[in-house]
């Protein structure tokens, strides 16, 4: 009773007002954190009931031992199915529904997964009657969903509000990838090499990453993963690594090419070549779509009582084939009574199918939709739509199979089902989140014990992750870059711009910007015009061209491929740039300039701190620095040639104050003008300047300095096996190249301004060098295609027979 | 009587593939009315080769390509020696209602042969055709005999009209198509009676005087029926030349229908755009 009196007292204040508050903290928090439900669709936000439903301890263990009965029955029946089919041979249940079924996969037949367990992993979902009685919703063993998000509407829940937990001992969430892992690494043979490794269909798999950060695994895509002599392996930078336990987000239809017919896009090829040869422990094991059919989930209790041959505990949904004719006709009489669904647990509109006279079946395959009974649900308070009311509820719940044992976990989260109608797997539901107390005796199950498992390792990164992690670095500073200029630029004034030499300013600023690809029609009203036209292109604009809106984009865009290898700070960093550039008002105007530049100056110095402070131990890290050097590296360049551009001009403006005028403004661009005045005299020189520029060995933008960051980030080639060194090679030259050359130019000192015509053609040449070191990177390690090549085949010819 | 067949497959692909994934049925079977006396195959590039036993029992080789390639040639040289098989037909003194309360008991074991399936859809057309020629009272023998010739006169050869993905509605609207054609519509209109009936393929050899061929056939795979007789034996019927499966042909694999038995399958990573070179022979040695 004390804790019903805690939850009323938590509860008290809480109207409508700050449930609607809660929630929209919530979903800002699912923002931020890249959680949406569909890889496929970023706008797409979960929906979280910010009220919590309350699970009693009986409740619970009603559901545990009903549910764990269930699982053991469906792993007899997978096994069943795939060999023996006995539950058919004795007429149990009518095969016809089943072994017609599209989700019967016969490459499965005779194939018996590693370790002999269909699934490990198990999700379902319950509901309580009206009557008090839980009842079976649906299973989920193909590829079990979701498994992050109890865990994370919790923690969204304890940061919007903080007060409903205040002296609750409420069960908690954490310990599901924990327990996967524990459970999928059960019974290895003796080789310790296993490597367990999750493959998602698209690299924007926010939950999959989660789970792959969790567990400690690499993440894949089924394009990083190729099949050799009846073995996975993955492809990463320092070779071919393989792969022994795989957790696939990919449904049974997906896996294979050529087993199961997809698109050569989709799925390993030769995947169903490992599993012949039991070489790969799938996590769920292939041929476990067919459990989605709500058909033959409703045999649930006769499986039960056929195979454990006990009473079932909790009973699912009676469901029919719309196939017969009879039970067709019976559900037009009573269409508010059931559901019309196809076999993969889709709810169908029966509108679509019906024909003029509403009870002909026109243009479809009964043989793929049944009829499920209604069941009436018991309501819970929830805070649905801007308003308190009571809703039907389900629970979605996670078990796992360890060492053939079924254990369904405390960890489950709820689905408040508004409409019964659109009760669909795949419709945008409102989840909330779910209490378990310790009441009376009970105590929580010890979920977040340590597991031990001793088969993880490390994996080199692999080319599609450098690849990310060096854009990362080149956008992320391209958008400083822009940003400084845009400052330095509004440090000059709008004043300095106009006035006697507005036409050379125009030019050396076109020269400038130059650099940087923008719209056309943008680059040519550039000049005359004020602040605000600048700032809404380079700013603002949301082209694919650059500007800092644009080039943050592209390095979220970038992290999102690869969110299993940032920790989630970077992440949560990123996106919180990310999103409050997008947030930014466009409007010119009203917009505070000043304001706008200097936060962004922030908000990515603190990213750049945060990226350096969690990646500095990690290879990735030195693909996001070769990135940041090559992108500075290539600008300074740039800022180079102009200045030699200027100095070759003849006429008198380029001789006097406006050379000067630029000269700073050059040294601004590149933060170099303390550098300067520290090693150097007034006035500006062109020929100490570009010195600076090129061959200072502090100076942190020098084409000196970065190359020589490159070539120490490139230096851990040296030590991987198998890996190209040739781009640290052409570092290598590219720096004594420029050593040789400032050596010369150190010998020179009386020819002045000759010199810096003959740098001209220098610069060119260390320009094309710097082209050349990008393609000589992404052939050797941002691109798939290098990493295999070194595969030995035996020759010969082989004769069968 | 003995056959050397050699079965060449070149790929060559207009830029090269960087992997390549391949399976492949064009093994000849073992079985009652054959026995492969010799079987090769050669690959270039060369790779090692792996068997299995598909889900319809057919031995299935598969390689994968690890690295670049232009071209692929699969080369197989199988020395097959096939066996008079007297009377296939008799022995079954059924008519259909009769036959079919047969099949009804051993639906279980042939449910995968009764079904539609990825290239045979069983519609109201097939359904029409086969209460024609499958009349309760007939003969079971006399009916799929019937049928045979029916489908024969039905469809006209005519290579290059149809493809693969040739549904079997449109097949009864154009009228026209190959071996595989012909299989597929007569397995529809089978099981559309209830008749378990199997698509197989295989290699035959043109021999002008016993077939009524309109051409030869002999320069590429074959295809034709198998049908399931109460007497627990499978029985091949040809539509395409209206005979019975006899000694001209040679067996590689059984399915529900080409998506089954398609004798090269196989995925490679590169660019677009490939050309595809066979070459068949079958020789009476």
């Amino acid at each position: 009773m004390i804790i019903w009196k805690n939850i009323l007292k938590n509860v008290a204040f809480l109207d409508e007002e700050s449930l609607e508050k809660a929630q929209q903290s919530l979903s800002l928090y699912f923002k931020l954190n890249g959680i949406c439900p569909s890889p496929y669709e970023e706008n797409l936000d979960y929906c979280i009931d910010p009220w919590p439903m309350v699970l009693s301890v009986d409740d619970w263990m009603e559901i545990r031992v009903g549910v764990e009965q269930r699982m053991s029955a469906w792993r007899r029946f997978l096994k069943d199915l795939y060999f023996e089919k006995s539950i058919f041979k004795d007429k149990v249940i009518p095969f016809e529904p089943f072994l017609s079924s599209d989700q019967y996969r016969r490459e499965c037949v005779g194939l018996e997964p590693p370790g002999g367990e269909y699934f490990y992993i198990y999700s379902c979902e319950v509901a309580k009657e009206e009557n008090g009685k839980w009842v079976v919703l649906r299973d989920e063993m193909e590829q079990p969903r979701n498994l992050m998000l109890s865990e994370e509407i919790r923690k969204g829940l304890k940061e919007a509000l903080p007060q409903l937990f205040e002296g609750l001992e409420i069960m908690p969430l954490t310990g599901l990838p924990e327990r996967m892992l524990e459970a999928s690494s059960q019974n290895l043979s003796d080789d310790n090499n296993s490597q367990i490794a999750i493959v998602a269909a698209t690299a924007e798999d926010w939950e999959a990453a989660i789970l792959a950060r969790r567990m400690g695994i690499p993440m894949f895509l089924p394009s990083d993963l190729v099949v050799l002599q009846g073995k996975l392996y993955a492809k990463t930078l320092s070779g071919l690594e393989p792969i022994n336990i795989l957790f696939r987000r990919l449904p049974d239809c997906l896996l294979d090419p050529i087993a199961t017919r997809c698109g050569a896009q989709e799925g390993i090829a030769g995947l169903f070549w490992c599993l012949r040869k039991a070489t790969l422990r799938l996590i769920n094991a292939a041929g476990c779509g067919v459990t989605t059919d709500p058909l033959l989930q409703s045999y649930g209790s006769k499986m039960i009582r056929y195979y454990l041959g006990e009473k079932p505990l909790l009973n699912s949904l009676p469901t029919y084939p719309a196939y017969d004719p009879d039970v067709f006709s019976l559900f037009l009489d009573s269409l508010q009574d059931y559901f019309l669904k196809d076999r993969n647990g889709h709810s169908v509109a029966l509108e679509k199918l019906l024909g003029k006279d509403d009870k002909t079946i026109s243009r479809f395959d009964c043989r793929s939709l049944v009829i499920q009974k209604k069941p009436r649900l018991k309501k819970f308070p929830s805070f649905y739509r801007t308003t308190l009311s009571h809703k039907p509820a389900a629970l979605v719940l996670f078990g796992v199979v360890k060492n053939g044992k079924p254990e369904l976990l405390p960890i489950m989260f709820g689905k408040v089902i508004a409409d019964m109608t659109f009760q669909d797997k795949n419709q945008l539901a409102f989840y909330k989140d779910i209490w378990l107390l310790q009441e009376n005796s009970w105590t929580f199950p010890n979920v977040n014990a340590c597991v031990n498992v001793s088969v993880r390792s490390r994996i080199a990164p692999l080319s599609r992750v450098a690849e990310s992690m060096y854009w990362m670095g080149r956008y992320l500073t391209r958008s400083m870059q822009l940003n400084h200029m845009l400052l330095t630029v509004r440090s000059f004034g709008d004043e300095a711009m106009k006035g006697e030499s507005e036409d050379a300013f125009q030019n050396l600023f076109s020269e400038v910007l130059g650099y940087f690809v923008i719209l056309s029609t943008s680059f040519h009203s550039i000049g005359s015009k004020d602040f605000s036209t600048l700032f809404s292109s380079f700013f603002t604009g949301t082209d694919w061209y650059d500007s800092v809106v644009s080039c943050i984009s592209k390095c979220y865009e970038n992290g999102r491929k690869i969110r299993d290898s940032l920790p989630p700070e970077v992440w949560v960093a990123l996106s919180s740039l990310f999103f409050s550039l997008q947030t930014q008002p466009h409007v010119k105007s009203s917009i505070n300039y000043d304001q706008s530049l200097n936060e962004f100056s922030i908000g990515s110095d603190r990213l750049l701190a945060i990226i350096n402070e969690h990646l500095l131990r990690n290879e990735l890290w030195k693909f996001f620095q070769i990135g940041t050097f090559y992108e500075k590296g290539k600008f300074t360049l740039h800022l180079i040639k102009l200045c030699t551009k200027i100095t070759e001009k003849k006429e008198a403006l380029f001789r006097g104050f406006f050379l000067q005028v630029v000269m700073e403004w050059i040294l601004k661009l590149t933060s170099a003008l303390y550098a300067y005045r520290s090693l150097y005299h007034y006035p500006f020189s062109p020929k100490n300047l570009i010195e600076l520029l090129l061959f200072d060995r502090q100076f942190p933008r020098s084409i000196s300095f970065c190359l020589r960051q490159i070539e120490a980030m490139l230096q851990f080639t040296e030590r991987i096996q198998n890996i190209s060194q040739k781009p640290l090679s052409f570092v290598r030259y590219m720096v004594a190249k420029l050593k040789r050359w400032a050596d010369e130019i150190g010998s020179n000192q009386e020819k002045d301004i000759e010199n810096i015509i003959q740098f001209k053609q220098k610069i060119g040449e260390i320009e094309k060098e710097f082209y050349e070191f990008h393609s000589l990177l992404s052939d050797e390690y941002l691109t798939h295609q290098s990493t295999y090549e070194h595969v030995a085949v035996d020759e010969g010819k082989y004769v069968t027979d | 009587m003995k056959f050397s067949i050699s079965h060449r497959t070149e790929y060559v692909y207009t830029a090269a593939a960087l992997e390549s994934f391949s399976e492949l049925r064009c093994h000849p079977q073992n079985c009652i009315r054959q026995t492969v006396l010799s079987h090769e195959m050669i690959l270039s590039p060369s790779v090692p080769i792996y068997f299995y036993t598909d889900y319809f029992g057919n031995k299935t080789s598969f390689f994968s390509i690890p690295f670049k390639h232009n071209r692929l040639i699969v080369e197989t040289k199988s020395i097959v020696l096939t066996h008079p098989y007297p009377d296939p037909l008799g022995g079954v003194n059924l008519s259909v209602s009769e036959a079919l309360i047969i099949y009804g008991f051993e639906r279980f074991e042939l449910f995968d042969f009764l079904l539609p399936s990825k290239y045979i859809s069983l519609l109201s057309e097939t359904k029409e055709l086969s209460s024609k020629i499958f009349q309760r009272e007939k003969p079971l023998i006399e009916a799929l005999l019937e049928l045979n010739q029916f489908i024969h006169q039905f469809l006209s050869y005519a290579p290059g009209t149809t493809d693969i993905s040739t549904s079997v509605s449109d097949l009864l609207k154009l009228r026209k198509g190959v071996c595989q054609d012909y299989s597929h519509l007569m397995i529809a209109v089978l099981r559309s009676t209830g008749i378990p009936a199997r698509y197989v393929s295989g290699y035959i050899e043109p021999i002008k005087e016993e077939s009524s061929l309109k051409q030869p056939i002999g320069v590429a795979t074959h295809a034709w029926v198998e049908v399931y007789l109460p007497n627990k034996k499978w029985v091949g019927f040809d539509p395409t030349n209206n005979t019975v499966e006899g000694e001209y042909h040679i067996q590689i694999a059984v399915g529900r229908d080409y998506d089954d038995v398609a004798p090269l399958r196989g995925i490679f990573k590169g660019y677009h755009g490939q050309e595809l070179n066979v070459a068949i022979q079958v020789e009476r040695v």
